[in-house]
């Protein structure tokens, strides 16, 4: 009977903790909530973020720091930080960049809650914009924009929305052979920037 | 006295739904709006937003202007944040174990003019993240749906807020 006991103790516990966490908001480990943010671009295939992109580089993080503020508000610390990235570029997919070394400005939205992309040594395929209210200096283009390379292996480094998770599953060989198609079709002019969000619902 | 707990916990089944993000804006159903520096125009339609779309809700709102924002459980503020590639944005300090946000920040970017219509909607969505809600696909219901059309949280986005305040 003590045995019997035990193990329906047991069994009862490890369905109490699953019940627990299954029930529990979607904020377990490895998981980003979604990007809480209306960007004015949301894409559902490369070769459109592509096209509205600057730049598509693989490239290995350098350094990361906070960077200017923005905004007026009562208490200046309650400004919006940008954060100053700083990367070297080991691969032009896509764009006519002159340097090797860019710098990156981005702010929290382009930041996930854990797994920061921004870290020295950590190489990414980014998708990038160079900022009009600060030329020289780039961002993502949107959240979709940021993938980790390790090996092989892409992970959506911001949003983990249904293209970048599609797009990660392809892995950097397939993805960089999609992005080869896509700059050509850009280039023949099959495939254009779409308008912005706000653009198109006016 | 286990199959009880067992029962319960099977029977109150998972929390979390389609279009709520995991977390809730302070610890009871008051919950501290701080307006800071707005704009007249996202002033008025924040205000719409609260009034159409929050007030009809479990919810009871407690709103300051101008207040620093280490006191207040949703602090909203609008500017020009420049070419961010973002028209609104919420975050949390607490990053951490986002259950409870106890100073959030939503943040409305004028680097493009909006209508009024356009800026109600931005300000439905971000105030509904605030809230707790993740985006949803009630295209012609919801803000959260980010269709620059749609002003109002819809019933189901309301419900959510109910089962969590």
């Amino acid at each position: 009977m003590k045995p019997f006991i035990v193990a329906l103790t047991a069994f009862t516990a490890v369905v109490a903790v699953t019940a627990i966490v299954t029930s529990l908001p979607s904020l377990g480990a490895g998981h980003r909530a979604e990007s809480p943010t209306r960007e004015f671009y949301t894409f559902d295939a490369a070769a459109p973020m592509l096209a509205a992109s600057d730049a598509v580089v693989i490239a290995t993080v350098t350094g990361s720091e906070p960077g200017r503020s923005v905004g007026d508000e009562i208490d200046p610390a309650d400004n919006l930080v940008f954060t100053q990235v700083t990367i070297e570029v080991d691969q032009v997919i896509w764009g006519d960049l002159k340097q090797d070394a860019l710098a990156l400005e981005i702010d929290e939205s382009a930041i996930p809650r854990q797994d920061r992309w921004d870290v020295a040594d950590t190489t990414v395929l980014l998708f990038l914009h160079e900022k009009s209210d600060n030329p020289g200096i780039y961002r993502p283009t949107n959240s979709q924009g940021v993938f980790v390379v390790s090996g092989d292996r892409l992970v959506p480094g911001v949003s983990d929305d249904d293209f970048t998770e599609s797009f990660s599953r392809l892995g950097l060989d397939k993805a960089l052979d999609r992005l080869t198609e896509a700059s050509r079709a850009v280039e023949r002019g099959e495939v254009t920037p779409p308008p912005t969000i706000l653009e198109g619902s006016r | 006295m286990i199959l009880a707990c067992l029962t319960i916990l099977v029977v109150a089944g998972p929390v979390t739904a389609s279009n709520l993000l995991g977390h809730r804006a302070g610890w009871d159903s008051t919950v501290k709006v701080n307006k800071v520096a707005l704009s007249a125009q996202f002033n008025t339609q924040v205000n719409n937003v609260l009034s159409e779309s929050v007030n009809p809700t479990d919810i009871t709102l407690q709103i300051a202007i101008d207040q620093a924002a280490a006191n207040w459980e949703v602090n909203i503020y609008d500017a020009n944040y420049g070419d961010t590639g973002w028209a609104g944005h919420w975050n949390c300090q607490v990053w951490g174990s986002m259950t409870v946000c106890t100073q959030g920040r939503v943040r409305l970017n004028q680097v493009v003019s909006y209508t009024n219509q356009e800026a109600k909607s931005l300000a439905c969505e971000e105030i509904g993240h605030s809230l707790g809600l993740a985006h949803s696909n009630e295209v012609n219901a919801s803000c959260m749906s980010q269709q620059w059309n749609q002003t109002k949280l819809s019933t189901h986005d309301r419900n959510h807020l109910n089962s969590i305040y």
